[in-house]
């Protein structure tokens, strides 16, 4: 028989489809994991080696914002691996490789971006209220010297160095906003340390003219540019230009001068090229995907590179780069220049609501025009739960790291959003500087509502069994939905399959489905001590405990953890 | 110091420690310090071996596109560290200045696309007077030069005083009357020039105004400009209309009565204008005509469910009625042109000594900057009925011209800044952009150096 013989434009055709098909195919096998080894898991990222000073790296405004509304969207638009792996969603595949930055567990070790705390390790609420420092802003045992001012913008502030000489960025409420931006800055910088991020020293603070001094030789600018040295009259405009709680007495940010050197923004996509420490790309992290998800809880609406800083810090000797989140004054319904509503909803320039709501000829209303500022509140923007969309929650503008989250780095996420009970929320809130007590009860109330809003929505995609462990007799985990609330009055029942597993995870032997009443599986009796008495160790040396939750709507997707026979250790972890 | 009493009652802290620095007793057991049996240098993933296969021709197709992007990254960079950028920007962006201009843009309708600048003074003498020199050009040749001085704006009594020149070499003809055939389409040129004083004054209620206008205005009319064919005599060859090729000159003595009780032009959502308006024009040049121009416009915005959506309603009726002489100049005739727009049918498509028409504006939010009330785009579904008449008995269901579409209204911070509309009729879709609109345009028209002819 002749073989059928293709043009060659159809035999480019044929080699894309196959080479589609094949990506496509592949898709279970690529979420099937590493070989399994009996080893210690990795809980540090080698990223502290010492590197010369790298280069300040100042993203454009006004390039930046056209760049992730345009170019890197169509780039994602038009990638052909993503396009593959968007089908491959249908079948339960993500659009992007999983992050890269994981260990066995599925956990994001400590690194120069992110340092484990409340998604792992108990907190107290006045440790997650205490935040990054001391606690308390600038020292008080003195008066605070004024060194440098900022006259430029909406908001005015300056700098001052306490009576111990640290050096305080103090900023202000936009005018007709008092307590409006200050409070959230201080309340997200707060959750996002206690997530594990790294961020300033942000605290509100209280102070009035006399604790104030003039430095030496502080320049001034004028409207028109001119500098000439400062004195206590341009000090006093400045204040005068700011809302006051009460006659006498300002509100303000103090924000404490991080350690080290700036070297700049960090971007959302890509490596430095001069860190040699940073060798993941950024949009393949796991936190800076995660981020995504606190910045929907929190709608940190303005997570743009301007709003980060890399350090070039010094510890042990050993100089590298230390990368921040600044800047929370446009989150939880605040703005600089005014509360916002729209935005967590939608981009600045956002085609699908737009086409939507053109197509509709406006006879839906989206949810963010609904939504009204709490009634006598005024240090509170549009900050509620009724609308949220945890989901749906979109910046000012499009983010490439953003648009890589996957659901395992959203229930990553959310497993550590879900670690901060009310208490905290509310311990943190009372740090915020409000004026009026129901303002920080109020914040704290929505808080807590949109967490457990969003723990329904991620922990329902991916089962939040986690935290195996095994002491030789039984493998216990926790259902950390039923532990933490967030599905109030369903009353979860498991099952689970015990398997011996070679180091390629290939199953040897193994058990049906066996009911659970309780979060612990039973190793050394019933059907899985003898599947595991009829293989030898040395052919299997690993077992898989397979769990499942049902909360009345059907069993979940499984988790299943990995565990060394020999020492009896968790090696691994997948969903 | 006191301020930590203060410090200390308003804003209590939390003491302590911090226990958690990534280490210790963890949810997954004891997480040692730091040691390098802990520590892996993480890389990215490598891509599997059919996405590479894909990767790579895409990233070469790619390459220039990107190159493009770079680019123009590159430069915009460049001109914002440069402050090319900045300056350009303050040099347009709108300002409260007491002297200055502002720019202002056209396109569609039959009057092609153009632009203009209007030169402003806000404070002649006193803050209340103001002045303005305003030009306009556009691609098929009309220029308009408009000079106005405003007094006492915002008083119970103000004063216009305006004059003006336009030269248009396109404006169309397709014959008088409602059943004047899209086939007759003929062009001509007319030259209009104006001056005149206007007084308005506040009366009682709110938002209640008397208006008297005095105008001297010539309209001299000859053939096309280059280029706009055919001309009127090619079509009407032995019956050009009566005026064709004369001026008419004459004094128009205006009385109005004006309630106005819409709250923004941006986007109103109740209240509306209603007025009634008689003039009387009187020729003065070689034809020895008068007539008295009646016209009555009610404008009703409603609000609709939901924020911001609105039905914008407007209805007119004006006639002429001949006093003295034989005929009406052809050029003093009623038109459908700005704002008595049929805006699915090009400007200047009908003609007679009476216009009826019931506009419908359904409004509604497209996109805002961060919240519902600031600066932003709604979109409108409009349509238009009307027709010109001769006769009353004219007026008839089978001769109301129709026409459908939506548009674009950019809302600015101190009202609408420009509309984009595309209207279907019959005769196709017409597209316009502009600068105004047609609700709500009246007041302050003679200063803004609208046509005062024909009589609105």
């Amino acid at each position: 028989m002749a073989a059928i013989r293709f043009p060659a434009a159809n035999r480019a055709v044929v080699l894309l489809a196959w080479l589609c098909a094949g990506g496509l195919a592949t898709a279970p096998r690529a979420r099937a994991g590493e070989p399994l080894q009996d080893e210690p898991v990795i809980w540090y990222e080698d990223d502290r080696r010492d590197i010369p000073l790298p280069r300040t790296r100042e993203p454009n405004l006004l390039w930046d914002g056209p760049n992730e509304v345009f170019v890197r969207p169509l780039g994602r638009l038009t990638h052909p691996g993503r396009a593959v792996r968007r089908v491959r969603t249908l079948f339960g595949g993500d659009q992007v490789l999983p992050a890269a930055n994981l260990n066995a567990l599925d956990e994001v070790p400590n690194s120069t971006w992110f340092t484990n705390r409340i998604g792992l390790f108990p907190m107290t609420p006045e440790e997650v209220a205490r935040g990054m420092g001391e606690g308390g802003g600038p020292d008080r045992s003195g008066p605070w010297t004024v060194i440098k001012a900022k006259t430029e913008g909406v908001t005015p502030g300056f700098n001052i160095r306490d009576a111990k000489g640290v050096v305080y960025v103090i900023k202000f409420d936009a005018p007709g906003c008092l307590g409006m931006t200050i409070t959230v800055d201080v309340i997200c910088g707060k959750l996002l340390h206690a997530a594990g991020f790294n961020v300033p020293e942000d605290e509100a603070v209280l102070f009035r003219r006399t604790d104030l001094v003039l430095g030496e030789g502080v320049k001034f600018v004028e409207p028109d540019g001119r500098v000439r040295p400062m004195t206590d009259a341009d000090l006093d405009l400045i204040l005068r230009r700011v809302d006051q709680p009460k006659e006498g007495t300002w509100l303000a940010l103090a924000s404490r001068y991080l350690p080290g050197k700036p070297v700049g923004s960090f971007d959302w996509k890509g490596r430095r090229d001069d860190d040699a420490n940073d060798r993941v790309d950024h949009e393949d992290r796991r936190e800076i995907r995660g981020l995504k998800i606190f910045c929907s809880w929190l709608n940190h609406y303005d997570a743009k590179q301007g709003n980060t800083l890399d350090m070039y810090v010094e510890e042990a000797g050993r100089h590298f780069v230390k990368h921040h989140l600044i800047d929370f004054a446009s989150t939880m319904g605040a703005g600089a220049l005014g509360p916002v509503p729209r935005y967590g909803f939608e981009y600045t320039i956002d085609p699908i609501p737009l086409m939507t709501r053109a197509l509709t000829v406006g006879v839906t209303e989206p949810g963010w025009r609904k939504i009204q500022r709490p009634a006598e509140l005024q240090e509170v923007g549009y900050f509620e739960s009724h609308y949220y969309d945890p989901a749906g929650f979109k910046g000012l503008q499009p983010n490439a790291a953003f648009a890589n989250t996957t659901d395992r780095d959203a229930y990553w996420a959310t497993k550590i959003i879900t670690a901060l009970g009310d208490e905290h929320l509310r311990a943190v809130c009372q740090q915020g500087g409000y004026q009026d007590p129901r303002a920080a009860a109020y914040m704290a109330r929505t808080l807590a509502e949109r967490r457990d809003k969003l723990a329904r929505v991620y922990f329902q995609r991916l089962a939040p069994l986690d935290f195996f462990s095994c002491d030789g007799q039984a493998v216990g985990f926790h259902d950390l939905g039923e532990e933490r609330g967030s599905f109030p009055g369903t009353h979860p029942r498991y099952h689970a399959r015990v398997a011996a597993v070679t180091a390629g995870r290939h199953v040897v032997a193994g058990t049906g489905w066996l009911d659970q009443v309780w979060t612990t599986v039973a190793l050394s009796q019933g059907a899985a001590a003898d599947v595991l008495r009829s293989v030898d160790a040395a052919k299997a040396p690993f077992i898989a405990v397979e769990c499942q939750v049902d909360r009345g709507s059907g069993f979940s997707a499984s988790v299943t953890a990995y565990i060394a026979r020999a020492s009896g250790r968790v090696v691994a972890l997948q969903r | 110091m006191a301020v930590a009493a203060i410090h200390s009652v308003s804003i209590p802290r939390s003491p302590g420690p911090n226990r958690s620095e990534g280490s210790g007793a963890s949810a997954w057991g004891t997480i040692p310090a730091a040691a390098d049996s802990l520590r892996s240098p993480f890389r990215n993933r490598p891509l599997p071996l059919w996405e590479k296969t894909l990767v790579y021709p895409y990233d070469v197709v790619k390459f220039p596109l990107k190159l493009v992007s770079d680019g123009v990254g590159a430069t915009v960079v460049y001109l914002d560290e440069t402050h090319v950028i900045g300056r350009a920007v303050e040099l347009l962006s709108p300002k409260v200045l007491t002297f200055g201009f502002l720019l202002s843009a056209r396109a569609g309708g039959a009057t092609g696309t153009g632009g203009g600048i209007t030169l402003y003074h806000n404070n002649v003498l006193r803050p209340t007077n103001k002045a303005q020199l305003r030009y306009e050009g556009t691609t098929a040749r009309i220029h308009k030069l408009s000079g106005a001085l405003l007094l006492r704006e915002g008083s119970s009594s103000q004063w216009t005083l305006a004059g003006g020149y336009r030269m248009r070499p396109n404006t169309r003809f397709y014959g008088i009357g409602p059943g004047a055939g899209e086939e007759q389409k003929s062009f001509f040129t007319t030259e209009l020039a104006w001056s005149g004083l206007e007084w308005r004054r506040a009366l009682g209620p709110p938002g209640l105004a008397f208006q008297a206008e005095g105008l001297y205005s010539t309209v001299s009319t000859r053939g096309p400009g280059q280029n706009f064919d055919p001309s009127i005599e090619q079509i009407f060859a032995g019956t050009p209309p009566y005026g064709y090729r004369e001026r008419s000159d004459g004094v128009t003595l205006s009385l109005s009565l004006e309630h106005e009780d819409a709250r923004t032009t941006a986007r109103p959502q109740d209240g509306g204008v209603r007025r009634i308006r008689v003039s009387w024009f009187d020729g003065t040049g070689g034809r020895d005509v008068s007539f008295l121009t009646y016209r009555v416009e009610l404008q009703q915005f409603l609000p609709l469910w939901y924020t911001q959506r609105a039905l914008a309603l407007r209805g007119y009726v004006t006639w002429i009625d001949l006093t003295q002489g034989d005929q009406i100049p052809f050029q003093r005739l009623v038109t459908n042109y700005e704002p008595d727009q049929f805006r699915g049918y090009l400007d200047f498509r009908w003609r007679d000594k009476g216009m009826l028409a019931l506009t419908a504006e359904y409004r509604f939010p497209w996109f805002a900057v961060a919240a519902p009330q600031n600066q932003g785009v709604d979109m409108y579904l409009l349509a238009d009925f009307g027709q010109v008449f001769g006769r009353t008995e004219q007026i008839a269901l089978d001769a109301m011209t129709a026409s459908f579409g939506g548009g674009f209204r950019l809302v600015g911070r101190r009202g609408i800044i420009a509309r984009a509309e595309v209207a279907f009729s019959n005769e196709g879709p017409v597209f316009r952009f502009r600068t105004d609109q047609i609700f709500q345009y009246m007041r302050g028209g003679l200063f803004y150096g609208r046509d005062p002819v024909p009589s609105r």
